[in-house]
């Protein structure tokens, strides 16, 4: 056994244990929403620490029905037909026109049903516009006593998208929805680039295009979704045209700095993937460059991101707690977070790599919000800067149809 | 022949003759235009209504280019249009008829501290004839030029010396309401408030998230006071009591007018505490409500006096659905040694 094949599994349980704590929390916080509040806030109280959560039981019997029923499968314990069936699937290969045809009867409808959205006066919507507007009228460089405003302007992508949308449409809510469409279909040739699958492709993009919390936020230009967009395009370009990999991270972050956070993930992801030493190299030492220009770019521009630090340890589990009622509304994200999780985990120990760095997308998007909420008491985690665990949870779902062999090692 | 030349002077004549009338009249009916253009324009800024009045202005200019009463009102109007990049490239033209016009340097100021470039606002500043040095406006603009660098006891010294002057000058006591949160003094916060809005203040209903007092800011962070601490505990339930989450926050605004202190006296000291920063008593504040159901999520929460806001807490970004209510705890900590 080699040493990186050693190190890789080492690595993936710590991930594994990393990935069942989170969700774990999150799983714990649906059944019992005080529990951890009660223990770990700053408010003294008198919480029933124990009362049952709304939802909890479906929620939790859901979780539990679905992992017996892949413990079932695992151990050859389901009928042979059903576990036939099942096994045939990812072996399912659509054709590029039949792929092509599914892909647009999905977006169609989406995008039809979209538009009216359009039409809906941003400013009566997020009073963050109001913040928007002052932000640009200083953009780039002008300061300003108004903090959030100069946030804002931190966030140099984001702005030259917004303004572009309402100079160019004079409508701001245009090309935010054009980052989400391509978000979907990034989505589909991230996943189909990873699995060798088409159909795992589509029922990524499904699984996506469900979420409460994308449809909710996908026309919204305050919570755009450049950022998710620039980060998996980010992923997938690895693969694709490694060497603009670290530009697009770097557009990710410079549209909202969140991203800052996921390098670890990125990393991760790059070291899990089948490409050559030095491509991985390369590829890390890019991602180190871009994130030297931005802190740069920062310094130079006299960040507000420097002025808002602190560290509060405690804040990680309260945040982690809190994740729980952020995301009520994704309940097929919560009724299959565990045994996705946990069938992940069972794909990466029987061999399929890709299935680690997938979890830890999913797990440590949500950690990272949790230590944002460590780090400053300015950011906190708000339900839109969850798309990125929606989309690589929508990516998870994808990788059980991988068409790659497992025990690829 | 004799005759077609004749016949050719006359409609030559007659030619020249008509292009004159047509140039001088075209003229003299543009110019009448143009005061009946101006006149509406006028009509429309002083009604407020500057997106009608600007682009009237801005045709007039096509034909009178020079018109300085017309680029001054344009310029304005664009500035108060937050179209400042507009305005200064007016002020600059005007500036090339009329060098060193104080009235537009001074407009040129305000538009680049509009813009947030404090720096050029100073420079402008700086080149109007010093006879005008201690003239109110221009006092408040380097203030203001010099709070927005950051520079808070400079812009202090600016707006001290209009209010020795004019200690009623509305527009100077706001602007030392701001540095006073800056400056993160709620005793001076307090005094400014008070002399802006009186011991009993009148919410309006132009509402932002520095309170409900129209232009004056009325609610400050609470991590900024010396004298309170303030926490809040927000239970979120179904409309059948089904608890679905508790959020806490520490981010919260309150009002350092003396209103506030008034408000806490109706309330009971719950416990009395002691710590490294003195003694505190303890006030709690628990009310139920049904949220707005807005578009996003929830974010906020407040505690409402009369018809506005004392107590804001915000970072909480939970989603609701119609029914949800929630019970929200207010602690107050109030230093009394």
């Amino acid at each position: 056994m080699s040493i990186t094949f050693q190190r890789k599994n080492i690595l993936t349980y710590l991930i594994s244990t990393f990935s069942l704590f989170v969700v774990g929390i999150i799983l714990l916080s649906i059944v019992f929403p005080a529990l951890i509040i009660s223990n770990f806030g700053i408010h003294s109280n008198n919480l029933e620490s124990f009362e049952v959560g709304n939802n909890s039981l479906a929620i939790l019997l859901s979780n539990l029905l679905v992992l017996a029923f892949v413990i079932a499968y695992y151990k050859n314990k389901l009928p042979l037909q059903l576990h036939k069936l099942i096994s045939s699937i990812p072996k399912k290969q659509l054709s590029k026109k039949i792929t092509l045809i599914v892909i647009f009867l999905i977006l169609l409808p989406y995008t039809i049903l979209t538009v009216p959205e359009l039409f809906i006066d941003e400013a009566s919507q997020a009073p963050d516009y109001e913040i928007f507007l002052a932000a640009k009228e200083i953009f780039p460089f002008g300061k300003t006593t108004f903090t959030e405003a100069t946030e804002q302007n931190d966030r140099y992508v984001r702005m030259i998208l917004l303004i572009a949308s309402l100079e160019i449409f004079q409508n701001v809510k245009i090309i935010p929805f054009i980052g989400s469409i391509a978000l979907l279909i990034v989505t589909y040739f991230f996943t189909n680039e990873i699995t060798k699958n088409r159909f795992a492709g589509i029922v990524s993009t499904l699984v996506l295009i469900q979420s409460y919390t994308f449809l909710k936020y996908d026309t919204f230009a305050m919570y755009e979704n450049f950022w998710v967009l620039f980060y998996v395009l980010s992923l997938y370009l690895i693969f694709k045209k490694f060497q603009i990999s670290s530009i697009s991270y770097a557009l990710s972050i410079l549209t909202k700095a969140f991203t800052a956070i996921f390098l670890p993930l990125s990393i991760i992801f790059v070291y899990y993937s089948n490409l050559a030493t030095k491509t991985k190299l390369f590829l890390i030492i890019s991602y180190g460059i871009m994130f030297g220009i931005i802190i740069t770019i920062w310094s130079i521009d006299t960040s507000v991101y420097d002025n808002i630090l602190r560290f509060d340890l405690q804040q990680i589990i309260t945040a982690l707690s809190k994740t729980s009622y952020q995301i009520r509304f994704d309940l097929f994200l919560l009724a299959l977070i565990l045994p996705l999780s946990i069938t992940l985990i069972i794909k990466a120990r029987n061999g399929l790599h890709i299935a680690t760095p997938i979890l830890f997308l999913i797990t440590g998007s949500i950690f990272s919000g949790a230590v944002v909420e460590m780090l400053s008491d300015h950011f906190v985690i708000l339900p839109y800067r969850f798309v990125p665990t929606i989309v690589f949870f929508a990516v998870g779902i994808g990788v059980l149809f991988s068409n790659k062999m497992e025990h690829e090692s | 022949m004799k005759f077609t030349i004749n016949y050719q002077s006359l409609f030559s004549g007659i030619f020249v003759i008509s292009i004159i009338f047509l140039i001088f009249g075209s003229a003299s009916a543009t110019e009448q235009n143009n005061d009946e253009l101006i006149k509406s324009a006028m009509n429309f800024l002083k009604t407020d209504q500057i997106d009608k009045a600007i682009p009237i202005l801005e045709k007039v200019l096509k034909t009178e280019p020079n018109n300085l009463n017309v680029l001054k009102n344009l310029a304005v109007a664009y500035t108060n249009s937050k179209m400042c990049h507009d305005s200064i490239q007016i002020y600059d033209k005007i500036l090339e008829l009329k060098p060193n016009s104080p009235e537009i340097l001074y407009g040129k100021a305000i538009c680049y501290n509009d813009l947030g470039l404090p720096e050029k606002s100073l420079l402008t500043l700086d080149k109007i004839d010093k006879k005008y040095s201690s003239n109110d406006s221009i006092l408040l603009t380097k203030g203001s030029s010099h709070m927005i660098l950051g520079d808070y006891i400079e812009a202090k010294k600016y707006y001290q010396t209009v209010l020795e002057k004019n200690p009623d000058n509305e527009l100077v006591n706001i602007n030392m309401l701001i540095l006073s949160y800056h400056l993160k003094n709620h005793n001076l916060s307090e005094k400014y408030l008070v002399k802006i809005l009186g011991d009993n203040p009148k919410g309006t209903s132009y509402c932002d998230a520095s309170g409900c007092m129209g232009k004056v800011p009325f609610l400050f962070p609470i991590e900024d006071s010396e004298n309170y601490q303030i926490t809040a505990q927000i239970q979120v339930r179904t409309e059948s009591n089904q608890l679905i989450g508790i959020i806490e926050t520490e981010k919260i605004t309150y009002t350092p007018h003396p209103i506030f202190q008034q408000i806490l006296l109706g309330y009971d000291v719950v416990e009395t505490i002691q710590n490294d920063l003195g003694t505190f008593e303890v006030k709690r504040i628990i009310g139920k409500t049904e949220p707005h159901i807005n578009s996003y999520f929830m974010d906020r929460v407040e505690l409402f006096y009369d018809d506005y806001t004392v107590l804001f807490g915000y970072n909480l970004a939970i989603p609701l659905e119609s029914g949800d209510y929630i019970i929200t705890e207010w602690t107050i900590q109030k230093k009394i040694q």
